[in-house]
């Protein structure tokens, strides 16, 4: 369980996310942990005295603090013992569930047009941090994504490695994919770069 | 001005959740499968009767080639390109082919889409199973086959009742014109 500390650290990220990803959790954990997960899930994020909702009060295109988002990933963490690697599955589920995403399928035409078009992607879901592709590289099959101004939680770049993964899978036909960040915030660097390399 | 930029904030933020709500409902409701397509055939959305013809979900078929659905691969991307070329084709015939390799008969109509400056941006594709059809289909062909079987069966009978008449009528003829020789002579 998160302790008191933690949680009031989280609480000081500032910012705010689209209740899309509230629903995209619940519904990971209802399909990896049943209705009993599910509950168990939200006893836990009772305890730490956020008022986060789960049911038909969230609303996908609602803004919501986006340190709920960050104690949301980190309760499941924590409830179900999931690895890094389970998260990272659970950023790559996200885009398929995603109400706001269904909203921005425009944007999903080719590798150009959704990473040209990822900044305003990423400010209909997030009100903080500027996300943009300085490389599309269609013939040596690789794409670089930096995101600035947002150092909000090392939970959030596992979680992004998948979320982007899935995103460039929309749009790039590969059966193998590889993608790492090979810059972060948290170790040094000013921004986030995710390096995505596909066969 | 604030307050009145905030009132029509609320109402846009109103009529977006309103309009969310919807999409959700309708959504779940519609009984057509209807999947969306980008224009690299890949599948970016799903609806729940999707689902429920297919057995795929959003995380094992979104990100897919849309071929993937259809036995025939050839007639599939043909029938993409001609709906990118006319823009909505109705009513093609296809089998489709779901999670479990099951084949069902289909028919797929396709739409374009397009952004707001006209650009197409992918295709719905809206598919039927009409496999009640085809079986109602085939049990009539067999019962057209049935009854056409028994009908030549008939003519046959009617061509030797027929064949067997005339030969007696000629049988007759002959045989009257025999006995008005014997009578003469």
């Amino acid at each position: 369980m998160l302790d008191k500390n933690t949680i009031e650290e989280i609480l000081k990220i500032k910012g705010e996310v689209r209740g899309a990803v509230f629903q995209t959790d619940a519904s990971y954990v209802l399909r990896k942990e049943g209705e009993a997960g599910l509950e168990k899930f939200k006893v836990a994020i009772a305890q730490t005295g956020q008022p986060i909702k789960y049911g038909k009060e969230i609303k996908a295109t609602g803004w919501y603090p986006l340190s709920w988002r960050v104690i949301s990933l980190m309760v499941i963490k924590d409830v179900f013992n999931w690895d890094d690697q389970e998260i990272t599955k659970m950023g790559f589920s996200a885009p398929k569930h995603s109400f706001i995403v269904k909203t921005l399928l425009r944007y999903f035409v080719s590798l150009e047009k959704t990473f040209t078009e990822s900044s305003k992607y990423w400010r209909e879901h997030y009100s903080i941090g500027e996300l943009h592709a300085p490389e599309i590289d269609i013939k040596g099959k690789r794409l670089v994504i930096q995101l600035k101004d947002f150092k909000v939680h090392p939970i959030l770049c596992t979680y992004f490695t998948g979320y982007f993964k899935a995103i460039t899978g929309l749009v790039v036909r590969s059966e193998d994919m590889n993608i790492i960040e090979d810059k972060c915030s948290f170790k040094g660097d000013s921004y986030h770069q995710f390096t995505i390399s596909w066969k | 001005m604030e307050e009145k930029n905030q009132q029509t904030l609320e109402d846009l933020k109103n009529d977006l959740e309103n309009l969310e709500r919807y999409i959700e409902e309708f959504s779940v409701f519609l009984p057509l499968s209807v999947c969306t397509v980008n224009p690299t055939n890949i599948i970016v959305d799903i609806n729940q009767a999707f689902k429920d013809l297919t057995n795929y979900n959003e995380d094992s078929i979104i990100g897919q080639g849309v071929e993937i659905l259809f036995k025939d691969k050839e007639l599939a991307e043909e029938f993409f390109k001609q709906i990118l070329q006319q823009e909505a084709i109705k009513r093609q015939e296809m089998i489709l082919v779901v999670q479990d390799k099951k084949e069902i008969p289909v028919s797929v109509s396709g739409s374009v889409r397009k952004d707001e400056f006209g650009n197409i941006i992918g295709f719905f594709l809206a598919i039927s199973d009409i496999s009640e059809i085809k079986k109602f289909q085939e049990s009539l062909e067999e019962k057209v086959e049935e009854r056409t079987q028994e009908l030549q069966k008939k003519v046959k009978e009617l061509e030797r009742f027929y064949k067997l008449a005339v030969d007696r009528e000629l049988k007759m003829i002959e045989l009257k014109k025999e006995i008005k020789k014997i009578k003469k002579n």
